[in-house]
């Protein structure tokens, strides 16, 4: 097999799962070692703007945060909420996610893992606990320098206007952490366990944020997000 | 300081490390008090170290999984010693308590400082438990196991330090043999075996941790369990064989004599049956420990493996989440909320089945939306995209009304009728009237109706499969009904409704509305279309 097969078997592999074990593809594994098959894939990577993470046992695709070919766009996390769910509704999907990936590795060590699992009612507390400091904030406005964007507010608001953990519905904030824990236990970023009780995090999750998320050379791209350096290519 | 004078120092980490494991539980955080308070003083203390126990002795001496359920088990059984009596859900919620908010507290991790005085002040992590998760066809259940920490703790607290115990509890098995007291070689022969599980154990849960976080691992944890525990299952392995030659021998001391005297008084055969035991017992242990020393190179291979890969792991820096992500996106700008999928983007799978699927061809075709003008300082919910999302929300809300109210009126007729019938009726509802008088919009669902020319709801009750949203606004039978039937499952009876222009009838109506100050009115005539309705 070309080296031009095989990295292409490899992508094609990529694709599939979005991972390509050692344990189940042994061969491959080792070929993509070889340099000649690495310069394959590193011009897929490059046209199709993806990157391949590398860790002892797995190898994952990498879309690049635009990348709405490969990956996700607003519109499809707005409808994971619901048909009709609105962009208000994606933020906080969003803020939900970001926050639950906070509580797991925001730790300073150097393993900034700093907890093996987060109870669903834990995690509704700190975030009633991080929108209420918002909130306050807000009510002695200009206290501080640099003080929280209105539609973080609102999002607080909507957090706030939920009710408790009592339903299961999307209105509640029980709902709420549910749906979007699904979501990530859906892209097999989270488990869900206990009768959704608990969540802990998968070994891709692990491996991603320790091999690729979290590292500091990624701050560059995250301030282009933020300030609006990266233009979305195809949002809808 | 200079150790040589304060040599008494020496290994005063080890000393700090049980105090530290004891400190987790005794001086417990995330306290609940609801539950804490059902236990008078240190019965709560008791019954942790109660658990731990159990949980060693159920996955040493009884190879069995410990489950949440096997350990609410346990504490029914030993609740009685307490002078406690709870119900079955208050036990269970106890178990919980104590695995999850004190053993792994509530899943955080927690140090303790421990002095070093060759090394100094180090963070020590306190993990007494480890849990495993296993995907069965139920769904995922939860497996308990103590860890090094927890072993050593309770160790530390009845048995003499392991490493000597196992070399004594194997000298003393080989005595008690030589002198034929069988009965307290079963105890020995079973506490051999319930330690070589828990070396199995040791093993497997450091090639997990290897695997899980190579930084938890210290290197010399790393030689000091390749090197001397190997080693030592290696001899140890050989005096168990000599264990069990000796035990052969005693079976045939026992035979010969049952030859010579013809039968075997009961003590003889108690001993016979307490030497098939101990044989048991040995065999397992050897077989384990025979297995423990075939893994031996693959826990080298999988260490070199797992650290060469992780040494560049080991430079790179991580930058602040919470100050990098978080605190940003609290204070975000509008534009950049609908880039925020951005974020999580490089976590998810690939999406492609989604994009170049089969499907999308047949998704509806909905008008391409206009960028909309956006005034500054605008809130989020005003966004443009979200007025869409509202007016189509609304729209569909209308045309649910209007199917619904046909489907009424076809009901309360009992029969077939004319547009210019139902007006009147819909007319009295007001407050549905007044949405279907908005933009003409009755007149338009009309027309949509006429083109469609049948609602088959007897068809539709048939194929309904699933449901797919309403995404552009315009009036969607289907839709309408799947949501009239949440409310009114045999909708009104009615199984299919066809509509008509028999003839020239016009329908004509003089309609007032209102526009900023001023009242308007216009006539509108449409055809009276004939509605022909068939019942269940």
């Amino acid at each position: 097999m070309s080296h031009v097969n095989t990295g292409v078997k490899i992508f094609k592999k990529l694709l599939e799962k979005g991972q390509m074990d050692r344990e189940t593809e042994v061969d491959l594994f080792l070929e993509f070692r070889s340099p000649d098959v690495r310069s394959v894939l590193a011009e897929l990577e490059e046209e199709m703007d993806f990157r391949i993470v590398e860790t002892s046992q797995t190898l994952y695709l990498v879309p690049d945060s635009g990348n709405s070919l490969l990956g996700f766009t607003t519109k499809d996390f707005r409808e994971w909420v619901a048909y009709d769910a609105r962009l208000v509704d994606a933020y906080l999907l969003c803020y939900i996610s970001m926050f639950i990936f906070y509580l797991f590795y925001g730790g300073k060590n150097r393993n900034p893992k700093q907890r093996e699992f987060l109870r669903i009612s834990k995690l509704i507390e700190e975030l009633d606990r991080r929108f209420l400091a918002a909130l306050d904030q807000d009510d002695s406005s200009g206290v501080l320098e640099e003080g929280y964007a209105v539609n973080f507010l609102r999002i607080a608001e909507l957090w706030q206007s939920k009710q408790g953990f009592e339903e299961r519905s999307r209105k509640t904030k029980t709902g709420t952490v549910l749906n979007t824990c699904r979501l990530l236990e859906r892209e097999n970023l989270l488990h869900m366990v206990d009768e959704e009780r608990e969540i802990r995090t998968t070994k891709k999750l692990d491996d991603l944020m320790l091999n690729f998320y979290l590292n500091d050379s990624r701050v560059e791209e995250i301030n282009g997000l933020f300030e609006g350096g990266v233009k979305a290519d195809a949002q809808y | 300081m200079e150790m040589g004078e304060r040599e008494f120092l020496e290994g005063f980490e080890k000393r700090m490390q049980v105090v530290a494991a004891i400190d987790s539980i005794v001086n417990r955080l995330n306290r609940n008090m609801d539950v804490e308070r059902m236990f008078g003083p240190g019965q709560l203390d008791n019954m942790i170290f109660s658990v731990l126990v159990f949980i060693m002795e159920r996955t040493l001496a009884e190879d069995e999984e410990c489950t949440m359920e096997s350990i609410a088990g346990f504490i029914a059984q030993i609740m009685p010693y307490y002078g406690l009596d709870f119900p079955g859900e208050t036990i269970k919620k106890v178990g919980d308590y104590i695995i999850k908010d004190i053993l792994q507290n509530g899943g955080e991790v927690r140090y303790y400082p421990v002095m070093n005085y060759e090394k100094g002040l180090t963070q020590t992590r306190i993990r007494l438990i480890d849990d495993k998760l296993k995907e069965s066809g139920r769904g995922y259940v939860m497996t308990y196991q103590l860890t090094d920490q927890g072993y050593d703790l309770l160790f530390r607290t009845k048995e003499v330090e392991e490493e000597i115990s196992f070399t004594i509890e194997e000298l003393k098995l080989r005595e008690l043999i030589k002198r034929k007291n069988y009965r307290k070689a079963i105890g020995q022969s079973s506490n051999l075996l319930q330690m070589v599980r828990q070396k199995k154990n040791d093993i497997k849960q450091f090639i997990e941790r290897i695997r899980e976080n190579i930084y938890q691992v210290d290197i010399g944890e790393f030689e000091k369990l390749v090197g001397s525990t190997y080693t030592l299952l290696e001899e140890e392995y050989s005096m168990m064989n000599e264990i069990r030659d000796m035990i052969l021998l005693s079976e045939e001391r026992l035979k010969e004599e049952e030859t010579t005297r013809g039968n075997l008084d009961d003590q003889m055969k108690k001993a016979r049956l307490e030497i098939a035991v101990i044989r048991r017992n040995i065999n397992f242990t050897i077989n384990e420990q025979k297995e423990l020393i075939l893994e031996r190179h693959s826990l080298s291979r999988i260490y070199q493996t797992t650290i060469t890969d992780s040494f560049s792991l080991s430079l790179a820096k991580n930058y602040n989440f919470e100050q990098e992500i978080l605190a940003r996106l609290e204070r975000c700008n509008e534009e950049v909320i609908p880039e925020l999928w951005k974020l999580l983007n490089p976590l998810f799978r690939p999406n492609l089945d989604k994009r170049l699927g089969p499907l999308t061809l047949f998704e509806r075709q909905s008008p391409l939306r206009q960028e909309e003008d956006r005034g500054e300082g605008l809130v989020i919910e005003e966004l443009g995209e979200d007025l869409e999302l509202l007016k189509i929300k609304r729209l569909n809300e209308i045309h649910r009304l209007f199917v619904q109210s046909i489907l009424e009126f076809a009901e309360k007729q009992k029969g077939s009728f004319r547009f210019g019938e139902l007006f009147p009726h819909l007319k009295e509802k007001e407050e549905v009237y007044s949405l279907l008088m908005q933009e003409d919009l009755i007149f338009q669902a009309m027309l949509k109706l006429y083109e469609l020319g049948i609602i088959n709801i007897q068809l539709w009750k048939e194929q309904q499969d699933e449901v797919v949203s309403n995404a552009t606004g315009e009036l969607d039978v289907e839709y309408c009904l799947y949501l009239i039937a949440y409310e009114y499952p045999d909708l009104f009876g009615v199984t299919k409704i066809e509509i008509t222009k028999p003839d020239q009838a016009i329908f004509q109506e003089e309609i007032t509305f209102r526009q900023e100050e001023g009242w308007f009115s216009r006539r509108i005539a449409i055809s009276d279309f004939l509605f022909e309705v068939s019942f269940t």
